[in-house]
Protein backbone atom coordinates (compact mmCIF):
# COMPACT_ATOMS: atom_id res chain seq x y z
CA UNK A 1 0.00 0.00 0.00
CA UNK A 2 1.01 3.60 -1.05
CA UNK A 3 1.15 4.44 3.16
CA UNK A 4 3.99 1.52 3.39
CA UNK A 5 6.09 3.42 0.63
CA UNK A 6 8.78 6.00 2.26
CA UNK A 7 7.99 8.02 -1.08
CA UNK A 8 4.63 8.25 -0.73
CA UNK A 9 4.35 10.55 1.96
CA UNK A 10 6.25 13.40 -0.16
CA UNK A 11 4.98 16.18 -2.58
CA UNK A 12 4.45 15.23 -6.14
CA UNK A 13 7.07 17.42 -7.54
CA UNK A 14 9.85 15.73 -4.96
CA UNK A 15 8.41 12.62 -6.46
CA UNK A 16 8.72 13.78 -10.07
CA UNK A 17 12.20 14.94 -9.18
CA UNK A 18 13.55 12.05 -7.84
CA UNK A 19 11.83 9.55 -10.36
CA UNK A 20 13.50 12.21 -13.13
CA UNK A 21 16.83 10.71 -11.17
CA UNK A 22 15.92 7.19 -11.43
CA UNK A 23 14.27 6.54 -8.18
CA UNK A 24 11.41 3.96 -9.31
CA UNK A 25 10.15 4.17 -6.02
CA UNK A 26 8.94 7.46 -5.81
CA UNK A 27 7.40 6.96 -9.23
CA UNK A 28 5.37 3.58 -8.06
CA UNK A 29 4.48 5.81 -5.08
CA UNK A 30 3.07 8.28 -7.62
CA UNK A 31 1.64 5.31 -9.67
CA UNK A 32 0.00 4.13 -6.20
CA UNK A 33 -1.31 7.57 -5.32
CA UNK A 34 -3.23 7.77 -8.09
CA UNK A 35 -4.20 4.36 -9.16
CA UNK A 36 -7.83 4.59 -7.65
CA UNK A 37 -8.74 8.03 -9.18
CA UNK A 38 -7.57 7.14 -12.29
CA UNK A 39 -9.15 3.94 -12.50
CA UNK A 40 -12.18 5.15 -10.60
CA UNK A 41 -12.64 7.91 -14.15
CA UNK A 42 -11.15 5.19 -17.19
CA UNK A 43 -12.81 2.48 -15.85
CA UNK A 44 -16.39 4.74 -16.40
CA UNK A 45 -15.14 5.58 -19.51
CA UNK A 46 -14.26 2.33 -21.49
CA UNK A 47 -16.38 -0.13 -19.18
CA UNK A 48 -14.34 -3.08 -19.73
CA UNK A 49 -12.22 -4.24 -16.92
CA UNK A 50 -9.34 -5.79 -18.75
CA UNK A 51 -9.18 -2.20 -21.18
CA UNK A 52 -9.96 0.07 -18.31
CA UNK A 53 -6.59 -1.49 -16.51
CA UNK A 54 -4.64 -1.87 -19.74
CA UNK A 55 -5.58 1.99 -20.96
CA UNK A 56 -4.46 3.22 -16.93
CA UNK A 57 -1.44 1.53 -17.46
CA UNK A 58 -0.98 2.91 -20.74
CA UNK A 59 -1.49 6.91 -18.86
CA UNK A 60 1.11 6.34 -16.78
CA UNK A 61 3.76 4.86 -18.86
CA UNK A 62 2.92 7.94 -21.11
CA UNK A 63 3.74 9.76 -17.55
CA UNK A 64 6.33 8.74 -17.31
CA UNK A 65 8.10 9.42 -20.65
CA UNK A 66 6.98 12.57 -20.26
CA UNK A 67 8.18 13.24 -16.49
CA UNK A 68 10.48 15.86 -17.90
CA UNK A 69 7.65 18.27 -19.23
CA UNK A 70 5.77 18.61 -16.02
CA UNK A 71 6.04 21.45 -14.27
CA UNK A 72 5.82 21.92 -10.63
CA UNK A 73 4.07 24.84 -10.44
CA UNK A 74 0.82 23.25 -11.91
CA UNK A 75 -1.23 20.30 -10.13
CA UNK A 76 0.36 16.95 -10.79
CA UNK A 77 -2.98 15.50 -10.69
CA UNK A 78 -4.34 17.94 -13.55
CA UNK A 79 -1.08 17.13 -15.70
CA UNK A 80 -1.74 13.35 -15.02
CA UNK A 81 -5.76 13.27 -16.06
CA UNK A 82 -4.82 15.42 -18.86
CA UNK A 83 -2.35 12.34 -20.54
CA UNK A 84 -5.19 10.01 -19.86
CA UNK A 85 -8.68 12.41 -21.18
CA UNK A 86 -5.98 12.83 -24.87
CA UNK A 87 -5.39 9.19 -24.61
CA UNK A 88 -9.04 8.28 -24.04
CA UNK A 89 -9.81 10.55 -27.10
CA UNK A 90 -7.18 9.17 -29.32
CA UNK A 91 -8.62 5.46 -28.67
CA UNK A 92 -12.35 6.95 -29.30
CA UNK A 93 -11.14 7.82 -32.66
CA UNK A 94 -9.51 5.11 -33.30
CA UNK A 95 -12.54 3.29 -32.62
CA UNK A 96 -14.25 5.63 -34.07
CA UNK A 97 -17.05 6.71 -31.72
CA UNK A 98 -19.64 9.29 -32.41
CA UNK A 99 -19.75 12.12 -30.25
CA UNK A 100 -22.30 14.94 -30.08
CA UNK A 101 -21.92 18.87 -30.36
CA UNK A 102 -21.23 19.91 -27.29
CA UNK A 103 -22.02 23.87 -28.45
CA UNK A 104 -26.23 23.53 -27.42
CA UNK A 105 -26.50 25.19 -23.75
CA UNK A 106 -28.43 22.51 -21.70
CA UNK A 107 -31.86 22.69 -23.21
CA UNK A 108 -34.36 24.97 -20.87
CA UNK A 109 -37.45 25.50 -23.20
CA UNK A 110 -39.06 28.75 -24.06
CA UNK A 111 -39.30 30.27 -20.80
CA UNK A 112 -35.98 29.05 -19.21
CA UNK A 113 -37.01 25.67 -18.44
CA UNK A 114 -39.29 25.85 -15.17
CA UNK A 115 -39.77 22.58 -13.70
CA UNK A 116 -43.03 22.21 -12.61
CA UNK A 117 -43.85 19.60 -15.57
CA UNK A 118 -41.04 17.72 -15.55
CA UNK A 119 -40.55 16.68 -12.32
CA UNK A 120 -43.92 15.39 -11.49
CA UNK A 121 -42.92 12.19 -11.60
CA UNK A 122 -39.91 12.49 -9.58
CA UNK A 123 -41.44 11.18 -6.53
CA UNK A 124 -42.12 7.90 -7.73
CA UNK A 125 -38.75 6.61 -7.11
CA UNK A 126 -38.12 7.90 -3.53
CA UNK A 127 -38.36 4.06 -2.20
CA UNK A 128 -35.92 2.90 -5.36
CA UNK A 129 -32.45 0.73 -3.50
CA UNK A 130 -29.55 2.70 -3.89
CA UNK A 131 -27.95 -0.36 -5.59
CA UNK A 132 -30.59 -0.66 -8.21
CA UNK A 133 -30.49 3.32 -9.02
CA UNK A 134 -26.68 2.84 -9.08
CA UNK A 135 -26.70 0.03 -11.75
CA UNK A 136 -29.06 1.97 -13.78
CA UNK A 137 -26.77 4.89 -13.57
CA UNK A 138 -23.98 2.91 -14.71
CA UNK A 139 -25.91 2.05 -17.69
CA UNK A 140 -27.15 5.49 -18.37
CA UNK A 141 -23.62 6.80 -18.22
CA UNK A 142 -23.02 4.69 -20.80
CA UNK A 143 -25.40 6.38 -23.06
CA UNK A 144 -23.65 9.82 -22.52
CA UNK A 145 -21.46 11.41 -25.37
CA UNK A 146 -17.97 10.80 -24.00
CA UNK A 147 -16.99 14.09 -23.21
CA UNK A 148 -19.86 15.02 -21.08
CA UNK A 149 -19.47 11.74 -19.71
CA UNK A 150 -15.77 12.51 -18.54
CA UNK A 151 -16.60 15.57 -16.88
CA UNK A 152 -19.65 13.79 -14.89
CA UNK A 153 -17.30 11.11 -13.92
CA UNK A 154 -14.81 13.67 -12.69
CA UNK A 155 -17.06 15.79 -10.49
CA UNK A 156 -19.73 13.36 -9.18
CA UNK A 157 -16.68 10.02 -9.05
CA UNK A 158 -13.54 11.78 -8.74
CA UNK A 159 -15.03 14.96 -6.89
CA UNK A 160 -12.95 17.52 -8.43
CA UNK A 161 -13.66 21.38 -8.45
CA UNK A 162 -14.81 22.74 -11.74
CA UNK A 163 -11.81 24.90 -11.90
CA UNK A 164 -9.64 21.44 -12.03
CA UNK A 165 -11.56 20.34 -14.54
CA UNK A 166 -11.27 23.48 -16.90
CA UNK A 167 -7.46 23.65 -16.84
CA UNK A 168 -7.66 19.73 -17.65
CA UNK A 169 -9.48 20.55 -20.52
CA UNK A 170 -8.41 23.62 -21.24
CA UNK A 171 -11.78 25.36 -21.20
CA UNK A 172 -13.51 28.08 -19.21
CA UNK A 173 -15.01 27.37 -15.64
CA UNK A 174 -17.98 28.37 -17.08
CA UNK A 175 -18.25 25.99 -20.34
CA UNK A 176 -16.81 23.39 -17.46
CA UNK A 177 -20.01 23.42 -15.50
CA UNK A 178 -22.68 23.70 -18.12
CA UNK A 179 -21.28 20.36 -19.09
CA UNK A 180 -21.72 18.83 -15.90
CA UNK A 181 -25.50 20.21 -16.18
CA UNK A 182 -26.03 19.46 -19.68
CA UNK A 183 -24.74 15.53 -18.52
CA UNK A 184 -26.75 15.82 -15.21
CA UNK A 185 -30.01 16.79 -16.82
CA UNK A 186 -29.51 13.80 -20.02
CA UNK A 187 -28.72 11.58 -17.32
CA UNK A 188 -32.35 12.45 -15.86
CA UNK A 189 -33.63 12.29 -18.96
CA UNK A 190 -32.03 8.68 -19.86
CA UNK A 191 -33.17 7.40 -16.14
CA UNK A 192 -36.81 8.55 -16.69
CA UNK A 193 -36.64 6.43 -20.28
CA UNK A 194 -35.26 3.32 -18.63
CA UNK A 195 -38.36 3.55 -15.98
CA UNK A 196 -36.37 4.94 -13.61
CA UNK A 197 -37.25 8.32 -13.16
CA UNK A 198 -35.38 10.48 -11.30
CA UNK B 1 -40.37 34.21 -6.87
CA UNK B 2 -41.49 32.59 -10.38
CA UNK B 3 -40.53 28.76 -10.31
CA UNK B 4 -36.67 27.98 -10.67
CA UNK B 5 -34.30 27.54 -13.55
CA UNK B 6 -32.24 24.37 -13.81
CA UNK B 7 -28.98 26.11 -13.46
CA UNK B 8 -30.36 28.09 -10.57
CA UNK B 9 -30.96 24.71 -8.52
CA UNK B 10 -27.81 23.27 -9.57
CA UNK B 11 -26.15 26.09 -8.13
CA UNK B 12 -27.94 26.30 -5.05
CA UNK B 13 -27.35 22.54 -4.52
CA UNK B 14 -23.45 22.53 -4.69
CA UNK B 15 -24.09 25.79 -2.91
CA UNK B 16 -22.75 28.16 -5.19
CA UNK B 17 -25.44 30.88 -4.38
CA UNK B 18 -24.43 34.13 -2.15
CA UNK B 19 -26.65 33.59 0.39
CA UNK B 20 -29.15 36.18 0.20
CA UNK B 21 -30.24 34.19 -2.86
CA UNK B 22 -29.72 31.26 -1.06
CA UNK B 23 -32.30 31.99 1.45
CA UNK B 24 -35.12 33.43 -1.12
CA UNK B 25 -34.38 29.74 -2.69
CA UNK B 26 -35.43 27.96 0.62
CA UNK B 27 -38.51 30.44 0.57
CA UNK B 28 -39.35 29.52 -2.74
CA UNK B 29 -39.01 26.13 -2.19
CA UNK B 30 -41.09 26.01 0.84
CA UNK B 31 -44.23 26.94 -0.95
CA UNK B 32 -43.53 24.85 -3.84
CA UNK B 33 -43.66 21.37 -4.09
CA UNK B 34 -42.59 20.53 -8.05
CA UNK B 35 -39.20 22.67 -7.28
CA UNK B 36 -39.03 20.89 -3.72
CA UNK B 37 -39.15 17.50 -5.87
CA UNK B 38 -37.17 18.82 -9.11
CA UNK B 39 -34.32 19.30 -6.28
CA UNK B 40 -35.16 15.99 -4.64
CA UNK B 41 -34.21 14.48 -7.89
CA UNK B 42 -31.06 15.93 -8.57
CA UNK B 43 -30.11 15.59 -5.16
CA UNK B 44 -30.44 12.13 -5.71
CA UNK B 45 -28.57 11.56 -8.95
CA UNK B 46 -25.67 13.41 -7.37
CA UNK B 47 -25.92 11.43 -4.54
CA UNK B 48 -26.15 8.01 -6.26
CA UNK B 49 -23.46 8.81 -8.62
CA UNK B 50 -21.28 10.00 -5.58
CA UNK B 51 -21.86 6.64 -3.57
CA UNK B 52 -20.92 4.39 -6.93
CA UNK B 53 -18.07 1.73 -5.71
CA UNK B 54 -14.56 2.78 -6.49
CA UNK B 55 -13.00 0.10 -9.03
CA UNK B 56 -11.24 -2.82 -7.53
CA UNK B 57 -8.04 -2.52 -8.37
CA UNK B 58 -5.25 -5.80 -8.79
CA UNK B 59 -3.17 -5.60 -6.25
CA UNK B 60 -0.14 -6.13 -8.47
CA UNK B 61 -1.14 -3.18 -10.97
CA UNK B 62 1.27 -0.86 -9.44
CA UNK B 63 4.06 -3.78 -10.08
CA UNK B 64 3.18 -4.57 -13.43
CA UNK B 65 3.37 -0.70 -14.47
CA UNK B 66 6.79 -0.80 -13.15
CA UNK B 67 7.70 -3.62 -14.58
CA UNK B 68 7.07 -2.73 -18.34
CA UNK B 69 9.04 1.23 -17.64
CA UNK B 70 11.58 1.76 -19.87
CA UNK B 71 15.05 0.25 -17.72
CA UNK B 72 16.32 4.01 -17.58
CA UNK B 73 19.34 3.04 -15.24
CA UNK B 74 20.43 0.24 -17.68
CA UNK B 75 19.95 2.43 -20.85
CA UNK B 76 22.45 4.95 -19.18
CA UNK B 77 25.01 2.09 -18.73
CA UNK B 78 24.62 0.54 -21.85
CA UNK B 79 25.18 4.18 -23.08
CA UNK B 80 28.15 4.63 -21.28
CA UNK B 81 29.54 1.13 -22.49
CA UNK B 82 28.55 2.43 -26.32
CA UNK B 83 30.65 5.12 -25.64
CA UNK B 84 33.87 3.38 -24.12
CA UNK B 85 33.74 0.95 -26.68
CA UNK B 86 34.14 3.76 -29.53
CA UNK B 87 36.66 5.40 -27.58
CA UNK B 88 38.74 2.09 -27.63
CA UNK B 89 38.27 1.77 -31.34
CA UNK B 90 39.18 5.05 -32.04
CA UNK B 91 42.57 4.60 -30.55
CA UNK B 92 42.58 1.02 -32.14
CA UNK B 93 42.37 2.16 -34.95
CA UNK B 94 44.48 5.22 -34.82
CA UNK B 95 47.08 2.77 -34.09
CA UNK B 96 46.41 0.88 -36.85
CA UNK B 97 46.66 3.92 -39.13
CA UNK B 98 49.91 4.85 -37.63
CA UNK B 99 51.54 1.12 -38.14
CA UNK B 100 50.48 1.44 -41.92
CA UNK B 101 51.34 5.19 -42.46
CA UNK B 102 54.47 4.74 -40.37
CA UNK B 103 55.59 1.40 -40.65
CA UNK B 104 56.85 1.16 -37.65
CA UNK B 105 55.69 -1.37 -35.07
CA UNK B 106 52.82 -0.97 -32.50
CA UNK B 107 55.45 -1.19 -29.48
CA UNK B 108 57.99 1.67 -31.37
CA UNK B 109 54.54 4.20 -31.54
CA UNK B 110 53.72 3.57 -27.98
CA UNK B 111 57.23 4.86 -27.22
CA UNK B 112 56.84 7.53 -29.69
CA UNK B 113 53.37 8.84 -27.70
CA UNK B 114 55.20 8.17 -24.60
CA UNK B 115 58.18 10.18 -25.24
CA UNK B 116 55.89 13.09 -26.80
CA UNK B 117 53.54 12.90 -23.92
CA UNK B 118 56.62 13.56 -21.32
CA UNK B 119 57.65 16.52 -23.14
CA UNK B 120 54.78 18.05 -22.73
CA UNK B 121 54.12 17.15 -18.99
CA UNK B 122 58.28 18.20 -18.42
CA UNK B 123 56.77 21.76 -20.18
CA UNK B 124 54.02 21.81 -18.04
CA UNK B 125 55.66 21.36 -15.37
CA UNK B 126 58.73 24.44 -16.16
CA UNK B 127 55.78 26.97 -17.24
CA UNK B 128 54.00 25.89 -13.25
CA UNK B 129 57.54 26.13 -11.26
CA UNK B 130 58.10 29.88 -13.35
CA UNK B 131 54.71 30.94 -12.05
CA UNK B 132 55.83 30.33 -9.02
CA UNK B 133 59.21 32.54 -8.74
CA UNK B 134 56.83 35.05 -10.18
CA UNK B 135 54.78 35.02 -7.41
CA UNK B 136 57.12 35.16 -4.90
CA UNK B 137 59.00 38.02 -6.30
CA UNK B 138 55.76 39.87 -6.02
CA UNK B 139 55.30 39.31 -2.50
CA UNK B 140 58.84 40.42 -2.05
CA UNK B 141 57.83 43.47 -4.10
CA UNK B 142 54.59 43.86 -1.82
CA UNK B 143 56.60 43.95 1.69
CA UNK B 144 59.08 46.29 0.81
CA UNK B 145 56.38 49.07 -0.72
CA UNK B 146 53.87 48.33 2.35
CA UNK B 147 56.80 48.47 4.82
CA UNK B 148 58.06 51.67 3.50
CA UNK B 149 54.28 52.73 3.13
CA UNK B 150 54.18 52.53 6.73
CA UNK B 151 57.36 54.02 7.42
CA UNK B 152 55.98 57.11 5.54
CA UNK B 153 52.86 57.13 7.83
CA UNK B 154 54.44 56.82 10.92
CA UNK B 155 56.64 59.76 10.08
CA UNK B 156 53.62 62.10 9.35
CA UNK B 157 51.92 60.83 12.60
CA UNK B 158 54.86 62.13 14.46
CA UNK B 159 54.71 65.56 12.15
CA UNK B 160 50.90 65.96 13.02
CA UNK B 161 50.95 65.60 16.85
CA UNK B 162 47.89 63.79 18.07
CA UNK B 163 45.24 66.11 17.69
CA UNK B 164 46.10 65.57 13.84
CA UNK B 165 46.08 62.53 14.44
CA UNK B 166 42.41 62.73 16.49
CA UNK B 167 41.17 64.70 13.36
CA UNK B 168 42.81 62.46 10.44
CA UNK B 169 41.26 59.40 12.20
CA UNK B 170 37.26 61.37 12.60
CA UNK B 171 37.67 62.27 8.51
CA UNK B 172 38.28 58.34 7.72
CA UNK B 173 35.87 57.62 9.96
CA UNK B 174 33.28 59.94 8.25
CA UNK B 175 34.42 59.00 4.66
CA UNK B 176 34.07 55.04 5.44
CA UNK B 177 30.66 55.67 6.39
CA UNK B 178 29.47 57.61 3.57
CA UNK B 179 31.12 55.29 1.20
CA UNK B 180 29.37 52.54 2.87
CA UNK B 181 25.86 54.32 3.00
CA UNK B 182 26.16 55.08 -0.98
CA UNK B 183 27.34 51.79 -1.71
CA UNK B 184 24.13 50.59 -0.23
CA UNK B 185 21.78 52.82 -1.68
CA UNK B 186 23.03 51.94 -4.71
CA UNK B 187 22.28 47.95 -4.06
CA UNK B 188 19.06 48.73 -3.30
CA UNK B 189 18.20 50.63 -6.31
CA UNK B 190 19.37 48.49 -8.26
CA UNK B 191 17.46 45.45 -6.29
CA UNK B 192 14.55 47.51 -7.26
CA UNK B 193 15.35 47.16 -10.69
CA UNK B 194 15.72 43.75 -10.99
CA UNK B 195 12.44 43.48 -9.52
CA UNK B 196 10.72 46.06 -12.19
Amino acid sequence: MIEDNKASGLDDPILVRKALRGDRGAFEAIIRKYQQPMLNYVSRMVREREMALDVSQEVFLRAYASLSTYRPEYKFSTWLFRIASNYLIDHWRKKKIVTVSLDQPVDEGEDGCYLQVADESASVVREMERKELQAKLEAAMDRLPAQLKELFVWRHVNGMSYEEMADIKKIPVGTAKNRVFQAKEMMRALLEESSCPV
Amino acid sequence: MPCLTVHRLYDYLEGALPAEESAAVERHLEGCPPCRHALDARKRLAEAAESLPPFSIPDDFAACVMAKLPAVQAKKLRLRLVWAAAAAATIVSGLGLGVVLSGQSVLVILQKIGTAFGSYLQGALNFAAKGLKLLALAGKIIETVSSQVLAGLRSVADMIGPEGQAVLAGGTLVIVITGGMLLRRRQILSERTHVK
